[in-house]
């Protein structure tokens, strides 16, 4: 999201750019981070809850924390020298090779996507669940989700985003939605409306369940790697960044923790484990008018703000793939007005709504964790090999993170139990995304590549690696 | 109530979606695609003081 | 030394087919899969003979939250019952595994290959 903000305001500016780019400070890291990923609390995560119990997905949410807090290390070192915008993408192709990119940048287009479309079907089925409130059970969601998809790639596709301001202002807003139905259900008072102890159950399928919710975990803090691709706007990198982004994940960690004590001390751990809309199912429970709106305004926001990041970063990395020729040319085009990539955007807006119209929450967001999770194998193995081919010194890093190789070793055996996770109760699916990224890849290598020119691809001002 | 407000949402829906693909029609009869195609990666234009998007000329 | 590649200039049909190709893989892998419902969780029902709260195994407080929400034993007995299926299948297991383990080993292979020629290409011409 970030990245693409600053072209917008870099190529109103003309040749100033960097003078005006470099303002942000670790604060605005920190709200670009949360902004693309809150929404995770108001949908999604109560999965987990139904994949292991409700303390299952309390130990999921924890250790799944500690994943994102190796990823956040790894990719700050690596982002703080490829400061450029593309993130993840341009750090592949640099590191690991064309093949790896194309992959990588598939990821990013996927997880953005699918995240989008899940967006959009919130926003359809929280409409449903209101119209069904005021005695009106036959409302479509469908024209809802094409509103939404349509009217913030209308917005991206015009440029006239001032994003990062109004994406702060909603996702604030959504943040103390959660705030105040923390202090509204009077937490200080057990029992009064919240009803831990005769709500909750042992784990329903013992620890397997456990290790079972780790897939969903990863919606508490999907996106959050984000943070790293504002490289460019941050004033001094190699502070705020990792300062952003471990905050960022210490406000999840602590959202994801109120929301979880919240919605299981309301609601049965079957209902939590299926809702659509725990948070706002939570306020409903209350019986308060006033949380309830509340609530509906936050989740209607949170979901926005989300969606609106997600279209920019899925057309930003399938564009860079077309002008490295990786996709079609073609989609490198920028608007010659609105300086967007305006073909990219137009291209993803049908798939985002067709897996939008599903209405199968559960597997959209399987797609999108599933891409998301990929990208995370793929950080590891790109930490290793890059202080292997440019080892410390060799190049100027911003940041250089402690106890190496720990922290790649840690996120690697994470994301082997996390695809373990995800093929208890969703296998199937898994292959069918693994079969996805197999094919494109043979596409790739047999049929793509040749179209790509070789060196100008390798676009940073480094030494040539160690062993080449 | 609820009836109307789903018209309503397909119509916002299309005519939003018609105008974007109308402007992407027009801008590909306008300007050739040397132009739409001539923006360069990041990278080197963080160096070279340049716009990310931007090296697209604008001719209007 | 070695010479520079130079990549044809792809048509603009070749462009379009590609692209075309790409959302028929999304459709085809992706979504037909999702609206067929193959994709989606395992998962058993054990119903109880008699449905009410007790069978359900509901205590008072469940019982008044699930009526909160508008449901009643009937309503509520198939998500109460529904629970997904772990058990593993030491085969599929092992095919998973081998797919995505050979599928890195492809890509960190094929992509170093291709980026010694970047990098022969960019240091030594």
């Amino acid at each position: 999201m970030s990245d693409q903000t600053a072209s917008q305001t870099g190529a109103g500016s003309g040749q100033e750019r960097i003078g005006l780019l470099r303002v942000l400070g670790p604060a605005h890291v920190w709200a670009l981070g949360v902004g693309i990923v809150l929404v995770g609390e108001f949908m999604g995560w109560n999965f987990s809850v139904g994949k292991g119990g409700a303390y299952g997905a309390l130990i999921a949410c924890w250790v799944i924390g500690l994943l994102y807090t190796c990823v956040a290390m790894i990719d700050s070192e690596v982002t703080s020298t490829v400061a450029a915008a593309g993130g993840q993408y341009a750090q592949a192709k640099h590191i690991m090779g064309p093949l790896m990119a194309f992959n990588v940048g598939l990821y990013l287009v996927m997880a953005y996507t699918m995240l989008e479309a899940a967006d959009a079907l919130i926003v359809g089925d929280l409409l449903m669940i209101l119209a069904e409130q005021t005695g009106y059970d036959a409302l479509d969601p469908k024209p809802f989700v094409v509103l939404v998809i349509s009217f913030l790639a209308f917005l991206n596709y015009r440029g006239v985003f001032m994003t990062l301001s109004l994406n702060f202002i909603i996702t604030a807003a959504a943040f103390v939605s959660i705030v105040i139905l923390f202090v509204g259900v009077q937490p200080w008072n057990p029992g009064a409306i919240l009803k831990h102890s005769e709500l909750l159950t042992d784990l329903p399928y013992g620890w397997i369940g456990v290790i079972a919710s780790f897939q969903f975990g990863i919606w508490y803090y999907l996106g959050i790697e984000g943070t790293c691709q504002a490289a460019e706007e941050v004033r001094s990198p190699s502070r705020s960044l990792p300062l952003g982004t471990m905050t960022g994940i210490i406000t999840l960690l602590i959202a994801a923790t109120l929301t979880w004590y919240v919605c299981t001390g309301l609601i049965p751990w079957e209902y939590l484990g299926q809702a659509t809309v725990p948070l706002y199912d939570a306020a409903r429970m209350t019986g308060s008018t006033v949380l309830q709106v509340f609530l509906f305004v936050g989740t209607l926001f949170a979901a926005t703000a989300s969606a609106n990041g997600c279209i920019n970063d899925a057309s930003r990395a399938w564009f860079s793939m077309g002008r490295d020729r990786y996709m079609p040319q073609w989609f490198g085009a920028v608007h010659p007005r609105y300086r967007t990539p305006f073909r990219s955007i137009i291209f993803l807006i049908p798939i985002a709504v067709s897996f939008a119209f599903t209405g199968l929450l559960d597997q959209v967001i399987t797609f999108s964790i599933l891409s998301g999770l990929l990208g995370y194998t793929f950080m590891p193995i790109n930490m290793i090999l890059f202080r292997r081919k440019w080892p410390l010194g060799s190049i100027k890093r911003g940041y250089v993170h402690p106890f190496h190789p720990m922290p790649a070793i840690v996120l690697m055996i994470l994301c082997i139990t996390t695809f373990f996770a995800t093929y208890l109760g969703f296998g199937l699916q898994l292959l069918a995304m693994m079969a996805f990224y197999v094919v494109v890849s043979i596409w790739f290598v047999k049929h793509r590549y040749k179209y790509v020119r070789r060196a100008d691809q390798f676009t940073m001002n480094w030494p040539k690696p160690v062993g080449y | 109530m609820w009836i109307l407000l789903e018209y309503i949402a397909w119509g916002l829906s299309a005519a939003m979606l018609l105008w974007i693909v109308a402007d992407a029609v027009r801008v590909n009869r306008e300007f050739d695609e040397e132009t739409l195609l001539s923006s360069k990666e990041g990278v080197d234009e963080l160096l070279e003081h340049g716009a990310v998007n931007g090296n697209a000329e604008d001719r209007s | 030394m070695s010479k520079r590649y130079d990549p044809p200039k792809q048509s603009g049909i070749g462009q379009f087919f590609d692209a075309v190709f790409l959302l028929a893989l999304v459709y085809f892998v992706l979504f037909i899969p999702l609206i067929f419902g193959l994709t989606g969780a395992n998962s058993t029902n054990v119903m109880p003979e008699t449905v009410n709260w007790e069978t359900l195994g509901q205590n008072e407080t469940m019982q008044a939250q699930w009526e909160k929400l508008g449901y009643t034993p009937e309503t509520a007995a198939e998500m109460i019952t529904q629970r997904f299926d772990y058990s593993i299948d030491p085969l599929m297991l092992i095919i998973t595994a081998v797919i995505i383990l050979g599928y890195f080993v492809f890509l960190v292979k094929v992509s170093d290959k291709e980026l010694r020629e970047v990098i022969r290409e960019r240091f030594d011409t």
